[in-house]
């Protein structure tokens, strides 16, 4: 007998009195998986060793009702009890025997964090409680898989997000302990139980599946290398019903049964006093010491709703995200927090998320908005914070301009400086990379390259506290790390070249042209893209979207969500010899895939006449569009018009909302190659999105192109139906037009065919169908 | 019977009509009506997805009777075999007017520049030097950019046709980046060009540049650069017109902020400048009251249907092609002085001759040596061909008399070697 296991056993035993029974049963075992020696020898000679000593309990034993094993009574159990001490003794060294006590008090605590966990109304730092407990038992062998998956499951549910397609995934990636530190970065009062909502969620989740070594897969190691996730807080969905409750604002979780009228009149009151609004005082000191703890860092707050980053519904830009340069005495970085909290708090009001909610029948579900903040990704240069370059990943790519280009290979939208201007409708060109052939774009002249490339430099200006937007030249100057030369090119004497060696600014030597191609050449950024949205597409069962940014040579992901696409693969056949003059167009370019049917209405603004339009009645016609949405709500309607629709910016398009052209069935957009308009299209902007979420069509025509054939002639002889449709606004009759297809043509309709395959659309005017 | 080849018939009609006037023998028109060498090549290219793509190449060596022939490379999908005969038989032309010891040539391959990445561009430049080394060099034939190729697809091909020779041969290819051999005053080249013929025709009517009006036709590389160019020569420039609009401003615009409005916004829409007056038609530019015309933009811009409204007296071709035939007999008939494309753009190719000059020496000018030379060039240029127009008493217009002084001096060379 070993004395020194055996004093060590002894002891153990004698400190865990409740979990002793247990031991021992677990050392017997394993004796016995060891080999060392039998339960059935332990027990023989346990039994024999009883039935030498004096009998106790005679009646016991001859017992009718006991089993065919022989029931123990304490002696024998005490037998058993000397002989596992002393072949553990023999055989086991005093650390082995603490991996086995250390086993028995995990899954004891295990045991108990699970009935925990299902408590209903379970407060939050409870469970935290109980959870860190857990995670620091000491180190020992796992729990079964199915234990640990039922606790897993109860711990997303009460954390995270109670969705049951993000828990599927999430409880075979995200382990007991990965919820220890997130759980230590939760904010919210002792008592109160809130999650931390979707978009944290999705982050997590992702950042799991690529670094959790799970299963076959492997590249686990590739991902722990290259994928950072910034670090970040998160205010529990409770605290926004705290907020609520703590600033008298309980009555306006009503507000979404209001009509869109009220709703749009009201918002800019609600969004004001939330902003003005303060938090209940032990809320309010965690975000003081969020603050001490940070620093003075510059942080992004952004709303992490229950309903957003869900697996049907987007949400996409609907809830604002905010920045604060975050300088300054620690007053007047909690104030700025605060009241950026309250902003995003907010935006669950706006007219546009509850019409968005509306239309996807969510309006109902109590909606509590969880907060996500984040160090914001960048390097400071100067004044000026920003990372050297950040975008937007889609699985999925619609955009391509030539059939080498694979759907199912993706696309990035890339962009210098803060992402931004990747993920808004901004008038400036980000660098879309179709993840096929990197390389490849659809300008092929250096000149073009040069004007279609990015003008501007979203950058966060420390010394005045704003985000702001600067041209290229203005901030180059600043910058002084060789990665640069990662991002520029020079453009000379008619030609672009990438630089050799570290780039510096200087005017004289030609103009800097954001291209990334030296970034690209290296093929290292494109691989990680590829890699990545592979095999979060796998483990999502779904394409999925990305937002990232790289600084100080690390690569962050900061979101992932599944994509919401038309995922229209059947194939689709484009109708023959529909007569010339009943053909509105057919184009061969970023032709996605789908058939529209039966066609009652077309709006039509031509773009020249959209530019004759004064200024500020460019505001007010995308208005009288919003009025076409509504009152045609019921019918078959498709939206055409100049540049994109959905930007802010009128000389690019219409300047609508999303809820102006919701009811529309397609949205084309005229892009002039090198009118007014740019070529630009929406693939890929949050805009797009809404589109591809409600189901509406997509396609860009380009009138300019040979292979284009696009002919408003046919509508020649049409009544333009606006004057009686809202004879309020016949004066804008000029500029839109709004036909009535039966009415006009007989009794037939129109009809769009889109076969992205070969590339081809028509849209074409043909009986009912 | 396709449009391309309408192309090489009208090219070769240009020249009957020349040969017409000039009285040549019928050997001599039927020798110029042809290439004398046409090489096509199959281009086996491997693409970054491991598969090979094929291409077709194409090189037309027009004639070389004054010397190595010259002319660009076109990348472009609709490229074939007819499209390069008539471009090269009108770079033969091209450099017989301006009387540089080079005969006429041109180059393509069907591909299009969208679909390749550099790396298959590179791939495909390589390719196509290698397959047709043996038939181009510096004393053979001599590539330059054009549609769809770069001063680095220049490079490439440059530093291709040495590792074939294994020796330094930069003169066989022109357009290359200053830094390997390229010449100084390229990109100013074809404007400036064209201001030395227009100061020349102003003198033939006895006047000078200094406070003349101008019109602009086009704000791209071209128009761009004459806009500059002719202010500084004390033009005004009244007029400018790209596809977003015509402008017009009474005292003259300030070209260079529009150069570089132009380089980042891609057109002058959105410019702005007090005094000037925007017209939403780009056409308008034509008929502006102004003493010089220059259509810098594409072809075929003034038709039967504008050329009568021109008010201009001058017109300096500085686009390719820019007047239709039929117009060119109204603006004749009216008296305009035509100065055509192929004299008034022709300082394009000169500099690229003067490349090659510098290479060949491995001894490279001041950017004022290289504008004095091409002063020189243009000069004796736009004298001979006006000598031309007034020896048939302005009785041929300006294009006819260019195309005979250039006819005429490849026939006479063709007649000294002995070959017709």
């Amino acid at each position: 007998m070993q004395q020194e296991t055996y004093e060590h056993l002894k002891s153990v035993l004698k400190k865990n009195p409740a979990l002793a029974e247990k031991i021992i049963q677990n050392l017997l075992i394993q004796l016995h998986n060891q080999k060392i020696v039998s339960i059935d020898k332990i027990y023989k000679q346990s039994r024999e060793m009883a039935q030498s000593s004096p009998r106790v309990n005679e009646k016991k034993r001859y017992n009718p009702n006991a089993g065919i094993v022989p029931q123990w009574d304490k002696k024998e159990k005490e037998f058993i009890r000397q002989m596992v001490i002393k072949y553990a003794s023999e055989h086991f060294t005093p650390e082995e025997i603490d991996r086995v006590v250390n086993y028995i008090s995990k899954t004891e605590k295990a045991f108990a964090l699970e009935n925990i966990a299902n408590l209903p109304g379970v407060s939050f730092w409870l469970l935290a409680e109980k959870v860190h407990e857990f995670c620091n038992l000491p180190e020992a062998e796992p729990i079964p898989l199915s234990m640990a998956t039922g606790i897993r499951v109860a711990l997303l549910k009460n954390f995270i997000s109670d969705n049951l397609q993000f828990i599927r995934i999430a409880r075979k990636y995200i382990r007991i302990t990965d919820l220890d530190p997130i759980i230590k970065h939760t904010l919210g009062s002792e008592t109160g139980s809130g999650k931390i909502g979707g978009k944290a969620a999705g982050l997590i989740l992702a950042y799991k599946i690529l670094t959790t070594e799970y299963t076959d897969e492997t590249d686990y190691e590739y991902f722990r290398e290259h994928v950072h996730v910034p670090e970040s807080y998160y205010l529990r969905t409770d605290v926004f019903e705290d907020f609520l409750a703590y600033n008298g604002f309980v009555e306006y979780q009503n507000q979404k049964y209001k009509s869109m009228e009220e709703i749009q009149d009201e918002y800019p009151l609600i969004r004001e006093l939330f902003k003005n609004a303060d938090f209940p005082p032990v809320i309010k000191r965690q975000l003081r010491n969020l603050l001490e703890k940070v620093g003075e860092v510059p942080l992004i707050v952004r709303s992490s709703s229950l309903l957003e980053d869900n697996f049907e519904t987007s949400f996409s830009g609907k809830y604002d995200s905010i920045f604060l340069a975050n300088q300054g005495s620690l007053n007047k970085r909690l104030s700025s927090l605060i009241a950026a909290i309250g902003e995003v708090y907010s935006s669950g009001f706006s007219p546009d998320t509850l019409e968005y909610r509306k239309e996807h029948d969510l309006l109902d579900y109590f909606e509590s908005i969880a907060i996500l903040i984040q160090k914001v990704v960048g390097e400071q240069f100067g004044d000026y914070f920003f990372p050297l370059w950040a975008g937007v990943a889609f699985g999925r790519n619609e955009y391509r301009w030539t059939k080498q280009i694979k759907y199912e290979d993706g696309l990035v939208r890339l962009v210098f400086g803060m992402g931004t201007r990747a993920v808004d409708r901004v008038s400036d060109y980000p660098r879309m990379i179709g993840l096929t052939k990197p390389m490849l774009r659809p300008e092929s002249t250096p000149k073009e390259i040069k004007v279609y490339s990015q003008k501007n430099v979203d950058v966060i200006d420390l010394k005045s506290n704003t985000f702001v937007t600067l041209r290229l030249d203005e901030i180059l100057d600043k910058i002084k790390t060789p990665e640069l030369s990662k991002v520029i090119s020079i453009y000379k004497d008619d030609d672009i070249f990438d630089p050799i060696g570290t780039y510096i600014y200087n005017p004289q030597e030609g103009t800097p042209v954001i291209t990334f191609n030296n970034l690209l050449k290296e093929q290292k950024f494109p691989e990680l893209m590829s890699r990545m949205l592979k095999k979060l597409e796998k483990a999502y069962n779904s394409p999925v979207d990305l937002e990232f940014a790289y600084a100080n040579k690390k690569f962050y992901l900061l979101q992932c969500r599944p994509l919401v696409s038309h995922f229209r693969e059947e194939k689709i056949k484009i109708p023959e010899n529909i007569p010339q003059g009943k053909i509105f167009f057919h184009t061969e370019r970023d032709v996605p895939s789908g058939v529209l049917k039966n066609i009652e209405y077309i709006i039509y603004c031509d773009p020249l006449d959209y530019n004759e339009i004064p200024h500020n009645d460019k505001f007010l016609l995308a208005r009288v569009i919003g009025k076409l949405n509504r009152l045609l709500e019921a019918k078959r309607f498709i939206l055409l018009g100049p540049g994109r629709w959905g930007s802010s910016h009128i000389e690019l398009g219409i300047p609508t909302h999303y809820s102006d052209i919701n009811k529309t069935k397609m949205i084309i957009e005229i892009a002039r190659e090198s009118g007014g308009y740019t070529p630009e299209v929406s693939y890929g902007t949050h805009f797009f999105q809404d589109l591809v979420e409600a189901n509406i069509f997509y396609l860009p025509i380009y009138p300019d192109l040979p292979t284009t054939t696009f002919n408003p002639d046919v509508f020649k002889s049409c009544e333009n139906m606006l004057g009686s449709l809202l004879p309020t606004y016949k004066h804008f009759e000029k500029a839109l037009k709004v036909y009535q297809i039966p009415r006009c043509f007989q009794g037939q309709y129109f009809h769009v065919y889109m076969d992205r395959d070969n590339q081809k659309s028509l849209g074409f005017i043909s009986p009912l169908e | 019977m396709s449009k391309k080849q309408n192309i090489f018939e009208m090219a070769q009609r240009q020249l009957d009509e020349a040969c017409e006037l000039l009285g040549l023998d019928q050997s001599t028109r039927e020798f110029l009506r042809w290439p004398q060498k046409e090489i096509v090549v199959t281009l086996p290219v491997r693409m970054d997805d491991g598969t090979i793509k094929v291409f077709k190449g194409y090189r037309v060596q027009y004639n070389r009777a004054l010397g190595p022939t010259k002319g660009g490379l076109r990348w472009h999908p609709d490229e074939t075999i007819d499209t390069v005969r008539a471009l090269a038989a009108w770079m033969t032309w091209k450099t017989a007017v301006v009387d540089i010891p080079l005969g006429g040539g041109k180059g393509g391959v069907t591909c299009n520049p969208q679909e390749l990445s550099e790396t298959e561009k590179e791939r495909l430049a390589r390719a196509y030097i290698g397959a047709i080394a043996k038939d181009i060099g510096p004393t053979v034939d001599v590539p330059a950019p054009d549609v769809s190729t770069t001063p680095q697809i220049m490079s490439w091909m440059m530093d291709e046709y040495e590792k074939i020779k294994g020796e330094s041969a930069p003169g066989v290819i022109t357009g290359k980046p200053l830094d390997i051999g390229g010449s100084k005053g390229r990109a100013s080249a074809t404007a400036r060009g064209g201001l030395f013929i227009a100061r020349e025709a102003a003198k033939t009517q006895g006047m000078s540049l200094a406070g003349k009006t101008v019109a602009l036709q086009g704000f791209g590389n071209v128009g761009g650069w004459a806009g500059i160019l002719f202010k500084e020569a004390g033009c005004k420039i009244v007029g400018i017109s790209d596809i977003s609009g015509a402008y017009y401003k009474v005292d003259g615009f300030d070209t260079h902020a529009m150069f570089d409005y132009v380089g980042k916004h891609g057109s002058l829409k959105g410019y702005t400048e007090a005094g000037m007056k925007s017209f939403d038609n780009p056409m308008d530019i034509f008929e502006m009251d102004v003493d010089i015309l220059i259509p810098a933009a594409l072809e075929s811009q003034i038709t039967e249907e504008n050329a009568s409204n021109i008010k201009a007296p001058m017109i300096v071709e500085l686009a390719n092609g820019p007047t239709t035939p039929e117009a060119d007999a109204i603006l004749f008939k009216n008296g305009k002085l035509v100065i055509p494309d192929f004299l008034a753009n022709s300082g394009g190719v000169t500099v690229s001759y003067f490349e090659q000059v510098q290479n060949s020496y491995n001894f490279y000018w001041e950017e004022n040596e290289v504008n004095e030379r091409l002063d020189q060039k243009m000069t004796s240029a736009f004298k001979a061909v006006y000598d031309m127009y007034c020896k048939y008493e302005k009785k041929v217009d300006m294009r006819k008399a260019a195309y005979m002084v250039a006819v005429a001096r490849v026939a006479r060379a063709a007649k000294l070697r002995g070959w017709i």
